[in-house]
């Protein structure tokens, strides 16, 4: 093998113009697929974890049937027991119950129609970046009274601000006309453009007044150590929970149109990558096959010495192996420094391509995350792009006859 | 004497493109131990063809080849690359050297298909540089050389495997005639006092007036076969 | 001519190597080509439904609607000097007034809050598909108190045909008002957004509903064809100088920068593969004149200029690269038709109708899609050729004629 592998060394040296367009192609291939892949994976990540932060955690815990409806119907009581239980679950790094409805919220003559949340002050903290995202005024206060926190769009709907009084009106559990009087506590940014514009917050105790529901609440989501533990966390609340009617969800589930969004999003990203590896595939055969057609006597002579066609064969295959590879270690070199300069600075994004970040539901900023599978990717479809590439020039080098050698020139 | 090398009614034809081409028309020869032979004839004689046929580069259309007792036919593709690497040596009319191989590297090829030690290998690859008397282009490449030079190696490389015989294929076509005939002396000498066995395909006279048996071949047939002192 | 012919004789001299070179440029092109037409198909029939299920392509609003968006901004006349003019200008293929409102709906177990939407179902059937997406039950007709909605809020409510709802509002006064209808039809569009949270009334239930009187809140409008919709949109702004007029790029702009984005998308990607094939055009060409050199040299020889060399090898990328665009194109434009029924999504069609995109996307290709290709290939063709043209022209032929 080690006879193989010089030859193949020096042939790849022999023509080094050739031999370097052929690694600058395949830097390019990987350069190209580590930041592309790596972009996915961290805008992606940020879409989840964003909407996780938002809204519904890792792990959801929630009466049956809530996944379906969302309505008041389902609901789960949120006793001292069950806080017990979710809080010895290992892997559950903060819990919060809320109520969920829809109401009218009204200013003056306007109305607007949101989403309301009733959310417990002390520990919403520990599951939603909630609190974190008022630019005005204060988040509801623990003990505070009738408070209310709305988006900024909203807010600007309503011409809502800090301080005035806005009327909500629902309908209640008991599904009799519910209306209070609420106090603006706070305005928050929220990059998502529907909750910008229709999402309110109340404190989980006056929500419950208000929908005249007890000790009940919609849901308690879960925010676990690490985002793939969440499937772990989810078993272990099912075994401790057992018994009672509650259902136990991952964020998957909770948010399949968010999946699908991102599953069509690396669809495309897949499709430019293959398209884009296909082609400098095709450089990668030409090239070898034109450096087995111009070596052809020199094959003959080598089968004439006693080098048997398989021998041959493998030189070709190492001599694309070895491209292959010096363009793989180039262009990891490049992208990889690169990918994690780009993952500790995030690009902000501006204008036209800002808005349709948030359209789908996305903060305005390109963040990139190197995930361990992405160089590992990329090295397998190098190398299996040099194996296929290399292997219709290996094959017509190895049936070289060894009477050409003895052709003159 | 031992046979090395023997051709029963031997006959090759080539097609091309519908058209055949007899090259070999009934061949029976048979080469011994020891001999400084010449295939001799003008081109299209047929003697490029037979020696391609002794170098188990190519196949008869019909009759046998057989080398050291094994009848050709016989043999797989991987025996016969076993062959052509322990029996055989060959010299090419255009000397065909491993271009991206030093002088030292070449000679050390075809030792390192068969496995010797690297100590060994070179060893014996200087010696055989130094027996050739080019043993100052060891780390050279054959691009740097001359036609003498590269065809020198090329002998070198010939014999690095101690071969039942060396196959040589117009190995002074391409040189003038000094250069030629001190070639030509140093393979003399390597029959002489090592005991290697040459087989020659050639027109060149300055070839065919050192040789020890003169085989002509005209038409694809044997007219002449001539032992001499 | 002469380089010319030279050109096209060297292309098929080796035709396994420029081969090689024309399915890499034809793959490249197909897919890219391909790509592009899925997600301009995509965006087409984003804004397609956003059209035909909610804004049409041109709506009037009483003045001061696109900043504030409420009840309050009406037309307090009914729409009836819009509508007279509205159904003369030329170039309207229909039109339909509407009332626009929130409210919180709620059958027995649930409740949602909604848009309301007052409709003149006659007029209504012409500007959008909802007349056309009904799955259960009946499209208005007339019959006071009943509604149309979604296949996905009607889940939410739990609630089926016939079933009661509540549909209440904040109205025009600022009172909390009700009224009580019947579930009369569902229905399913490619719009999980107006399948989820539209309720779907009659113009006149709306009208006392929300206490609104004689007024309307919008006229929408259809164009007889989608690329004069700015003239028309222009016309119309020019005759009812007290309204607004807008266009759907006016109404919605993320949806008009969500095109412009796939196509953003679409040139990264065209840029990427004609990166791509620039080193295996320039590689083969290297090593044809490699190949080539003591040809070269004779040819100098002989008294063919540098400038005739040149062209020959330039001619000789541009014709391998020129054969590789035409057999690209003709592949994606064969895959295009053979996807003219549209390209099955439905695995994803919950992500996709969130967008408005509907569980089949029909790939659509452009002019303006062949002639970017054809342009960056164009050039990367002659960028390739650039060095070997180089070596080639300073080779000294006597030199050269030696070479082996």
């Amino acid at each position: 093998m080690f006879l193989e592998f010089r030859l193949a060394w020096r042939n790849v040296w022999r023509n080094p113009r050739r031999s370097g367009l052929t690694i600058a192609a395949t830097v390019f291939a990987v350069v190209l697929i580590v930041l592309s892949v790596g972009m996915a994976a961290g805008v992606h990540e940020k879409m989840i974890e964003d909407a996780v932060r938002l809204r519904s955690g890792h792990v959801l815990v929630a009466g049956e049937g809530y996944l379906d409806h969302r309505t008041l119907e389902q609901f789960v009581r949120f006793d001292a027991e069950l806080e017990q239980r979710i809080r010895d679950t290992p892997g559950v790094r903060g819990y919060a119950p809320r109520v969920m409805s829809f109401a009218l919220l009204s200013k003056g003559q306007t109305t607007s129609s949101v989403a309301l949340f009733g959310i417990d002050p002390r520990l919403e903290g520990s599951v939603s970046t909630l609190s974190g995202r008022v630019n005005a005024g204060s988040f509801i206060e623990a003990g505070g009274h009738r408070q209310i926190v709305i988006g900024e769009r909203l807010a600007a709907k309503l011409s809502a601000r800090i301080g005035d009084s806005l009327l909500l009106y629902s309908v209640a559990y008991s599904l009799e006309t519910a209306y209070e009087l609420f106090s603006v506590a706070g305005v928050m940014r929220l990059s998502d453009a529907t909750l910008d514009g229709g999402l309110a917050v109340i404190s989980l105790t006056d929500a419950q007044e208000f929908f005249v529901y007890g000790d009940r609440v919609s849901e308690v989501a879960i925010l676990t150590d690490d985002a793939d533990r969440a499937e772990a966390v989810r078993s272990a609340l099912t075994d401790a929970l057992h018994g009672t009617s509650v259902e136990v969800s991952t964020w998957d589930e909770l948010m399949p149109e968010l999946v699908e969004v991102i599953l069509v999003d690396d669809a495309g990203m897949y499709l430019m990558v293959v398209i884009v590896v296909i082609v400098v595939g095709f450089g990668i055969l030409n090239t070898i096959l034109m450096a087995v057609l111009e070596r052809r006597r020199e094959f003959g002579v080598v089968l004439a010495l006693g080098l048997r066609p398989a021998a041959i064969f493998r030189v070709v295959y190492l001599e694309s192996i070895l491209l292959a590879q010096v363009g793989l270690a180039l262009g990891l070199a490049i992208s990889l420094p690169l990918l994690l300069y780009l993952q500790a600075t995030p690009i902000p994004v501006a204008d036209e391509m800002a808005g349709v970040m948030e359209l789908f539901g996305a903060e305005p900023v390109l963040t990139f995350k190197l995930k361990p599978l992405n160089p590992i990717g990329s090295t397998l479809t190098v190398i299996a792009l040099a194996v296929i590439a290399a292997f219709y020039p290996a094959v017509k080098a190895s049936r070289g006859r060894p009477v050409d050698a003895l052709r003159s020139v | 004497m031992t046979v090395i090398l023997e051709a029963r009614k031997v006959h090759k034809t080539y097609y091309a493109r519908g058209v055949e081409t007899p090259a070999l028309r009934g061949i029976d020869l048979s080469v011994g131990e020891g001999e400084f032979t010449v295939l001799a004839g003008p081109s299209g004689s047929g003697k490029t063809t037979l020696l391609n046929l002794f170098g188990a580069l190519d196949a008869p259309s019909s009759g046998e080849v057989f080398l050291d007792g094994a009848r050709l036919a016989d043999l797989t593709p991987a025996q016969l690359s076993e062959l052509r690497l322990r029996k055989l040596g060959f010299v090419f009319q255009s000397y065909n050297l491993i271009p991206v191989f030093t002088a030292r590297e070449n000679v050390e090829f075809v030792m390192e298909l068969q496995a010797i030690s690297r100590a060994e290998r070179r060893e014996r690859a200087d010696a055989l540089l130094r027996s050739v008397d080019v043993f100052e282009l060891a780390n050279k490449r054959p691009l740097e050389m001359s036609g003498g030079q590269q065809q020198r190696i090329a002998v070198a490389r010939a014999i690095a495997s101690h071969p039942r015989i060396v196959l040589a294929d117009e190995p002074t076509a391409n040189l003038d005639s000094e250069t030629a005939g001190r070639l030509l002396d140093l393979m003399l000498r390597l029959n002489e006092q090592e005991g290697v066995t040459f087989l020659f395909s050639t027109h060149d006279p300055l070839v065919i007036d050192r040789a020890r048996r003169r085989i002509g071949l005209a038409d694809g047939k044997v007219i002449r076969d001539e032992r001499l002192g | 001519m002469l380089g010319v012919n030279m050109a096209w004789r060297n292309v098929w001299r080796n035709p396994r190597r420029s081969g090689v070179v024309i399915s890499a440029v034809a793959v490249g092109v197909a897919g890219a080509l391909l790509a592009m037409s899925v997600t301009y198909g995509m965006g087409l029939q984003m804004v397609e439904t956003a059209i035909s299920t909610d804004l049409g392509h041109i709506q009037i609003h009483a003045s001061g609607y696109d900043a504030n968006p409420e009840l309050q901004v009406r037309m307090l006349d009914g729409g009836q000097r819009a509508l007279s003019v509205v159904s003369d200008a030329p170039g309207v293929r229909a039109f339909a007034r509407r009332v626009r409102g929130e409210g919180l709906v709620t059958s027995a177990r649930a409740s949602a809050g909604v848009k309301v939407i007052g409709v003149e179902p006659e007029r209504e059937r012409e500007v959008s598909i909802v007349a056309d997406s009904i799955t259960a039950g009946r499209y208005l007709d007339g019959t006071e108190r009943r509604v149309l909605i979604g296949e996905r809020l009607a889940r939410r409510l739990q609630v089926d045909l016939g079933d009661k709802l509540v549909v209440s509002v904040t109205d025009l006064a600022g009172d909390l008002t009700g009224l009580g209808v019947r579930v009369g039809g569902l229905f399913h569009t490619p719009s999980s957004v107006v399948d989820g949270n539209v309720v779907f009334l009659l113009l006149a239930d709306s009208r006392s509903l929300l206490g609104l009187g004689d007024a309307i809140s919008e006229i929408v409008v259809i164009g007889e064809e989608a690329t004069g919709v700015d003239a028309l949109r222009d016309q119309l702004q020019e005759r009812l100088s007290a309204l607004e007029v807008t266009n759907w790029k006016q109404a919605e702009p993320l949806l008009d920068y969500l095109i412009g984005f796939f196509d953003q998308i679409g040139y990264y990607l065209y840029g990427a593969v004609f990166v791509a094939m620039l080193f295996g055009i320039a590689n083969v060409l290297l090593m044809a004149i490699h190949e080539r050199i003591r040809e070269i040299g004779v040819l100098m020889a002989i008294g063919m200029s540098r400038g005739r060399l040149a062209t020959a090898i330039v001619g000789e990328s541009l014709i391998v690269t020129g054969v590789g665009l035409v057999i690209g194109y003709a592949v994606a434009i064969a895959v295009v038709l053979a996807f003219r029924d549209g390209i099955d999504l439905s695995r994803v069609s919950a992500g996709l109708e969130a967008f408005g995109v509907g569980q089949r996307i029909v790939p659509v290709l452009r002019t303006d899609d062949f002639l970017i290709p054809t342009l960056v290939a164009t050039a990367t063709a002659a960028a390739a050729s650039a060095w070997p043209v180089y070596r080639a022209t300073r080779l000294r032929p006597a030199e050269a004629v030696r070479h082996t």
